[in-house]
């Protein structure tokens, strides 16, 4: 009891300040002494208005006691995600789709009419227009038919322009603390599609932070790739959209190497060698070693600028002898802007630009020792997060690119799409999402119906 | 009541979907097809009706087809004779080989005797499968290739190569005959007058043979008639376009570009032919032989340059699985690989090829004429 006079006297002079704090600020300009006079003509509480203040105030601090409790373990849950101790996330993405034609980006040039250079050289129906995956409709950048394609042999959903539901991803991301500053995570992603179901582990590495005072990584395996950022967030659970950009297949692989992360301060650096180039080798038509003679080497420079929460420009690029070759002379190179601005009021955006070359090898027809490649491309990204359920979106992309071997194939493939879409996170662990893209071929390349609607729905475990 | 930031992000999205409404999609005609590239396949498949009077000045067009169509079937062309220059005499009776033995009047022009077998000469098999004497004229203004390595550039070059090899001949009976029958001495004077007989016989053959042509259901598809072929041979035709690449090569108005090219096709027999590459002595043309005409294919088999292949399925097979593999001189093409065709497509791109199909000649000039006072020669 008598802790409660003490605390009940304590909280009058508490409350009598408090009363003066308040009131000044909500009459600033006031005068003090009138205030001041106020408080001294104000009868003191009851001793039943003290004991039931007494009450109110212990139940506020047994509250804040009991939040206190919840955010010290949200903390050490925190800290140990941090080590990764342990942790297992299954998600499952399905979806539907409906891509016009034939759900195909790609079409030929029969007759040489578009590009008669390559009459007499290269099949007209070998000399493919438009963009093999623009047609994509998930987030692995799946296109919904490879139509007659030379190149992108695996045709792993082959619509032929009818709209369907997917499973597009079972997914299971695991890791482990090991100790000693060790860690493990892999991701294993199951895709069911007609005839073969498709396993692949697009993840699997090492992790060793050496130092305690710096946020250092390194990490050996099949590892991230460190060009750009858009790989940052390319698997369905952290997609904002549904599908990937043009530019993705560059710079979202996921190559066997050695990679270092440091962060300090406003500065991000990564860097690696690489058995391979960064593209997505899901694409890629052989199936062997993505390797040369020689590692590739990548890196990647990031400053923040302090714009909205953040604004990330970057620099990155690649260079290396170029994959499958035997020659090492034999060369590729890649370069990359890119900038990425959170949260200025309630807008987000990513803009990527890219550049490369894979050189290629010939004997008597161009390129037939070993395939050509130029490209460019680019996109903008834009996104307003409404409330936190509603993200709209916008993205615009382009890739310039033209792609021979010998006279297996030729792509040329100048294609502009404009994608508009909405991300809805119904709960922590269900998100939806909805787009459209319009394809736009380029370069005098005829337009042909290739439009997409795709559709994914998300869930994951916590 | 949206905020500014609303309206200007809905603003955009609208402005988006209004350009990208505007962008769009050029309609594919028969599914396969821009309206440009079925206007450039019809513009290269076309071909202009010929004149096949066009003969030089003063020829009497009529007066040499006639002589040129009895000279076609006269067997005394491959008489053995005797003798030369002036003195030369064939010896009447030897000769069992006419023009017509091996190119069949009633069987598109080509030999069918042997139904899967190379053309039989006046003594023995040649090595090369007949080839059909229909649309020559097409084919001559095309191409200085003929037969199938190549090496013979006139007409008038093959009809010599044809009385000394298949027939086993002397060109010599050609003008012993023009001189020496009075029906073909008077026919060659009135439609050379003073000329070289044997110069004269091969523009007769010339007004004959440019008579043999015909119009077939896909030249008036290519005229602009979008019913003259079926739904199997219009998606044929999409085929021969498209994945089955066999417009690389079977291109222009007479569906072949007469270059030689190695397929990769099997030697027939012990006897290795070398194509082009032993006429012109250029290892690159080894085992190569010239890309024929696809007109009256389905009617001109046995098909590739020895027979080897009995039927246009055969022939689709054989460029399915890009070509035979081994046991051909030379070097294959490297666009001679395996084609990703269906058993669908296969099957309209037979009837494609069907589609390609002349209309018989007139019978008149698929007889042998007999004029009054024609003599022995004459059924």
């Amino acid at each position: 009891m008598s802790v409660k006079l003490v605390i009940a006297c304590l909280l009058v002079a508490r409350l009598a300040l408090a009363d003066d704090g308040s009131a000044a600020g909500s009459d600033a300009g006031s005068d003090v002494g009138s205030a001041t006079g106020s408080a001294a003509v104000e009868p003191p509480p009851s001793p039943a208005e003290m004991a039931e203040r007494i009450d109110d105030q212990e139940q506020r601090v047994r509250t804040l006691e009991s939040k206190a409790r919840v955010t010290e373990s949200f903390n050490e849950d925190v800290g140990k995600l941090r080590w990764l101790p342990r942790f297992l996330t299954v998600f499952v993405d399905v979806g539907g789709f409906a891509v016009a034609g034939d759900g195909s980006g790609i079409r030929s040039d029969l007759g040489h009419v578009y590009y008669p250079k390559y009459a007499g050289r290269i099949a007209g129906q070998w000399v493919f227009m438009g963009d093999p995956l623009s047609t994509a409709i998930n987030s692995l950048g799946e296109p919904a038919d490879a139509s007659d394609s030379r190149e992108l042999r695996a045709d792993t959903i082959h619509s032929k322009g009818r709209p369907s539901l997917i499973v597009n991803t079972v997914g299971l991301s695991i890791g482990k603390y090991l100790g000693h500053d060790i860690s493990v995570s892999a991701l294993a992603e199951v895709l069911p599609r007609p005839g073969d179901t498709l396993l692949d582990v697009p993840l699997a590495h090492i992790d060793w932070r050496p130092l305690s005072t710096v946020d250092l990584v390194i990490s050996a395996g099949k590892v991230d790739s460190v060009l750009g950022v858009e790989y940052r967030s390319q698997d369905a659970p952290r997609r904002l959209g549904v599908t990937p950009s043009l530019i993705c297949r560059y710079t979202c692989g996921r190559p066997l190497g050695a990679e270092a992360r440091l962060v300090e301060g406003r500065l991000s650096l990564s860097g690696g060698m690489f058995a391979s180039d960064q593209f997505d080798q899901r694409f890629e038509p052989k199936l062997e070693l993505h390797a040369s003679n020689l590692p590739t080497v990548a890196g990647h420079v990031q400053w923040m600028l302090p714009v909205g929460q953040g604004l990330e420009v970057g620099v990155s690029g690649a260079a290396g002898p170029q994959d499958n070759q035997p020659s090492a002379s034999i060369a590729q190179w890649h370069v990359g802007l890119d900038a990425q601005l959170r949260d200025l009021h309630g807008w987000d955006a990513v803009a990527e630009y890219v550049q490369g070359l894979q050189q290629g090898e010939t004997m008597s027809v161009p390129c037939d020792l070993a395939p050509c490649l130029t490209y460019k491309g680019a996109y903008v990204l834009v996104d307003r997060r409404v409330n936190d359920h509603f993200t709209p979106y916008v993205r615009v992309d382009w890739r310039s690119a033209v792609h021979q071997h010998g006279t297996d194939f030729v792509y040329e493939s100048h294609v502009a799409r404009a994608t508009i879409g909405a991300h809805f996170e119904m709960t922590n662990t269900i998100l939806a999402k909805i787009e459209y893209t319009f394809n736009h071929e380029l370069d005098g390349i005829p337009q042909f119906a290739d439009d997409i609607l795709t559709t994914s729905l998300v869930v994951a475990t916590e | 009541m949206l905020g500014w930031r609303y309206r200007v992000m809905w603003r955009w999205v609208c402005a988006l979907v209004v350009v990208a409404g505007c962008w769009s999609d050029d309609p594919l005609v028969d599914g396969e097809l821009t309206a440009a590239q079925l206007a450039h396949f019809r513009e290269q498949f076309h071909h202009t009706a010929f004149d096949p009077c066009a003969l030089p000045p003063g020829v009497d067009c009529n007066k040499a087809a006639q002589l040129g169509q009895e000279l076609f079937f006269d067997v005394r062309l491959s008489d053995s004779g005797t003798g030369s220059g002036s003195d030369y005499r064939p010896s009447a009776g030897t000769g069992k080989t006419s023009c017509a033995t091996c190119h069949d009047p009633n069987g598109y022009f080509i030999d069918t005797r042997m139904p899967n077998s190379v053309s039989q000469g006046q003594t023995k098999w040649t090595r090369r499968n007949a080839m059909t004497l229909l649309d020559l004229q097409l084919k001559a203004s095309l191409t200085n290739r003929f037969t199938w390595d190549g090496s013979y550039h006139t007409a008038g070059d093959v009809l010599t190569l044809a009385i000394t090899k298949a027939m086993s001949a002397k060109t010599a009976n050609v003008a012993y005959y023009l001189q020496h029958e009075p029906q073909y001495a008077t026919l060659f004077w009135d439609a050379f007058g003073m000329a070289d007989p044997y110069e004269g016989a091969k523009l007769a053959f010339d007004a004959y043979l440019y008579r043999l042509a015909g119009e077939s259901p896909f030249d008036a598809y290519v005229d602009g008639d979008d019913t003259a072929l079926s739904a199997d041979a219009k998606r044929g035709f999409g085929v021969f376009v498209g994945r089955g690449t066999c417009v690389e090569c079977h291109s222009g108005p007479a569906l072949g570009d007469f270059v030689p090219r190695n397929t990769g096709v099997a030697q027939a027999g012990s006897a290795s032919d070398a194509g082009a590459g032993s006429a012109d002595g250029d290892p690159a043309d080894l085992g190569a032989f010239v890309t024929p005409s696809l007109r009256n294919i389905a009617m001109t088999g046995p098909y590739m340059h020895a027979g080897q292949l009995a039927s246009l399925s055969a022939v689709i097979d054989f460029y399915r699985r890009g070509g035979d593999a081994t046991s051909f001189p030379g070097t294959k093409d490297p666009r001679m690989v395996a084609l990703e065709l269906t058993d669908d497509d296969a099957r309209d791109l037979e009837a494609f090829l069907v589609s390609l199909t002349d209309a018989p000649v007139d019978a008149s000039l698929r007889q042998k004429l007999c004029p009054a006072g024609s003599g022995s020669q004459c059924p």
